[in-house]
């Protein structure tokens, strides 16, 4: 990020260091953007402990508040559904967290969760979401293991007649907006409503979601971003605040 | 006489034969995905060499998860009753049972007739299950009956932050990359199991004499933990895995005897890895009036009749399995709505326990 907003961005799957991760995605990044030298490092997430060459660490919630606030400055409420968490973050009118509600210790309702009933259907996320919609009904998943969830899935498949599998995914993602819609029961909604993280490019799931919530979502564009740009302000207030040596 | 218990699990059949006095014969086999066969599998597992007949078994109760589908059994009875009462049976003192099956945990509080006075149930989470062991082994290249004993042996001790079947999985992969032995992380994982399961068990309160059942009671890693964790010698059967197959034959046996569900506090909900959620219905306070089935927003509850007994305030079966999805927990309820299942309840006998911050 520069003086007039965002330069570019890079986004890399997470290995077993989190050091050399964040170096790709910043190397990616910078050159993208054709700079190189010295820049100002806030890191955030799963792995943002331990990172050398950041200069701070935020919390998530922090960052996705501040992301969010930045690409959708209405929002007041953002559903965060990343790879191994759930979060809702409610924010104020200055990007500031006013409160959260984080489901991090299973991985029922998750993009794990959704990877790996998508790789069960033998279906792409791309595939998957265009499939739901053709659902008349919904297959009954319980939703609250993963693991037992897999057995329902394949139970599934295996019936006599089997369940279609447009069913089977409105199922799955049925049991999905259930973990969410816990989890914003106990933070409270308020107007708008923001999907981030990777999971939020699932069409399917998010139209399911928002009859749920009853409410107009927004998906900023390239939702699972939101953490990142957040960070990257932060980064930017934090130099303008540092004196000048 | 002679009769029959059958134990169908989600994973393993079991199955116990009994004259008047003592057991004949017992059998373990692979559930297989048809109840049916597999009940008729075991049973004649169970009467092989004996010299008996199908027809010479005169009374047959079924219990397990796949219970209702024994086509020649005479009763059901649910598989945490007959656990405590084949404990009961092999150790008398023994007031706690920690049964620890293929795809739930159970914590049981029995009274000195093998009665159960209270328990708590996890089916809703794989962690801390058999099947979360079977993933385990799998993903470390290890049999399921070495798991235990590479656990025992080993000096390390891994600390694992998450009970979730599918982070765990993920988490010990890593480890192994990072080069850690098997054994260190297999420890790591029975200790992260054993505390979960001791969570359970200080719910329903553990007391001197306590018994482990159930197929991961074989596995001595996990004995040595929660030997460990709760301080106290568990009382191991011969074959605990056995022990819900021989308290159905017992409740085979005596056939007919009435059992009374009033003085009860049933505990409705699950322990899954986001935390507990539990709704207690205490059955001698309920007097079934039904306030608490109308003010519910979500409609959880409902008053039946169980056994002949008068009718009682419960959790519809199918909110049992949902319960953190439908309650926003008493507290975050009684926020917005006065008139609530507390409320208007005139013995105070439902009550919620909601932990979702561990």
């Amino acid at each position: 990020m520069g003086d007039d907003g965002i330069l570019s961005s890079a986004v890399v799957l997470s290995s077993d260091s989190a050091e050399s991760s964040a170096k790709a995605a910043l190397e990616q990044a910078l050159a993208k953007a054709g700079q190189d030298g010295d820049i100002y490092v806030v890191s955030t997430g799963a792995g943002g402990k331990g990172i050398s060459f950041s200069r701070q660490q935020k919390a998530v919630t922090t960052c996705l508040a501040r992301g969010v606030h930045y690409l959708l400055p209405e929002v007041r409420t953002v559903i965060d559904m990343g790879a191994e968490t759930i979060t809702v973050v409610r924010v104020n009118d200055r990007g500031r967290v006013s409160d959260y509600g984080n489901q991090d210790k299973c991985a029922a309702g998750t993009g794990i969760f959704l990877q790996q009933m998508a790789k069960l259907l033998r279906l792409s996320m791309e595939e998957m979401a265009t499939v739901s919609s053709k659902a008349k009904d919904r297959a009954e998943i319980t939703g609250t293991c993963a693991v037992f969830a897999e057995s329902e899935v394949i139970s599934h498949i295996h019936r006599d007649p089997p369940t279609p599998i447009e069913d089977i995914v409105a199922g799955i993602y049925s049991s999905m907006v259930h973990r969410v819609m816990a989890q914003l029961q106990r933070v409270g909604m308020r107007k708008e409503v923001a999907v981030t993280g990777g999971v939020a490019a699932n069409s399917g799931l998010v139209s399911m979601l928002a009859e749920q919530v009853g409410h107009n979502l927004l998906i900023p564009p390239a939702p699972e971003l939101a953490g990142a740009i957040g960070a990257a302000l932060i980064a930017k207030e934090n130099m303008m605040q540092e004196p000048v040596r | 006489m002679i009769v029959a218990g059958i134990d169908i699990g989600s994973r393993a059949t079991k199955a116990v034969l009994l004259n008047k006095a003592s057991v004949l014969s017992s059998a373990i086999c692979d559930t297989g995905p048809e109840s049916v066969k597999t009940s008729e599998a075991a049973l004649q597992v169970l009467l092989r060499g004996t010299g008996l007949a199908p027809k010479d078994v005169k009374y047959t109760v079924a219990t397990g998860y796949g219970r209702i589908l024994v086509p020649f059994a005479n009763e059901n009875v649910s598989e945490i009753s007959c656990h405590a009462r084949g404990v009961n049976h092999c150790f008398p003192s023994v007031r706690t049972i920690l049964d620890m099956g293929g795809q739930d945990c159970k914590a049981i509080r029995c009274d000195e007739q093998g009665r159960v006075v209270n328990f708590i149930m996890n089916d809703k989470c794989a962690g801390g299950t058999g099947r979360f062991l079977e993933i385990i082994a799998e993903v470390l290249d290890v049999p399921l009956s070495g798991i235990g004993g590479l656990a025992l042996d080993s000096k390390g001790n891994i600390p694992f932050n998450t009970i979730c079947a599918v982070f765990a999985k993920s988490e010990a992969i890593s480890y192994l990359r990072k080069g850690a032995s098997k054994g260190d992380i297999l420890s790591g994982l029975h200790e992260a199991i054993a505390t979960r399961s001791l969570n359970l068990l200080k719910r329903v309160s553990i007391e001197k004499d306590f018994s482990i059942s159930g197929g991961i009671a074989k596995n001595k890693g996990m004995v040595q933990k929660l030997r460990e964790k709760t301080g106290l010698e568990p009382l191991l059967a011969e074959d605990p895995q056995l022990m819900g197959a021989l308290g159905a034959a017992l409740f085979a046996r005596e056939r007919g005897q009435s059992r009374n569900g009033d003085g009860l506090k049933i505990q409705y909900g699950y322990a899954d890895a986001t935390g507990n959620y539990f709704i207690t219905v205490d059955r001698a306070r309920c007097d079934g009036c039904g306030k608490c089935v109308s003010v519910c927003p979500s409609s959880i509850f409902d008053v039946a009749q169980e056994n002949g007994d008068q009718p009682k305030a419960m959790v519809r079966e199918e909110a049992r399995n949902r319960l953190s999805l439908l309650c926003p927990g008493f507290g975050s309820c009684a926020k917005s709505i006065k008139t609530n299942c507390h409320s208007v309840c005139q013995g105070n006998a439902i009550s919620h326990t909601w932990d979702s911050s561990r």
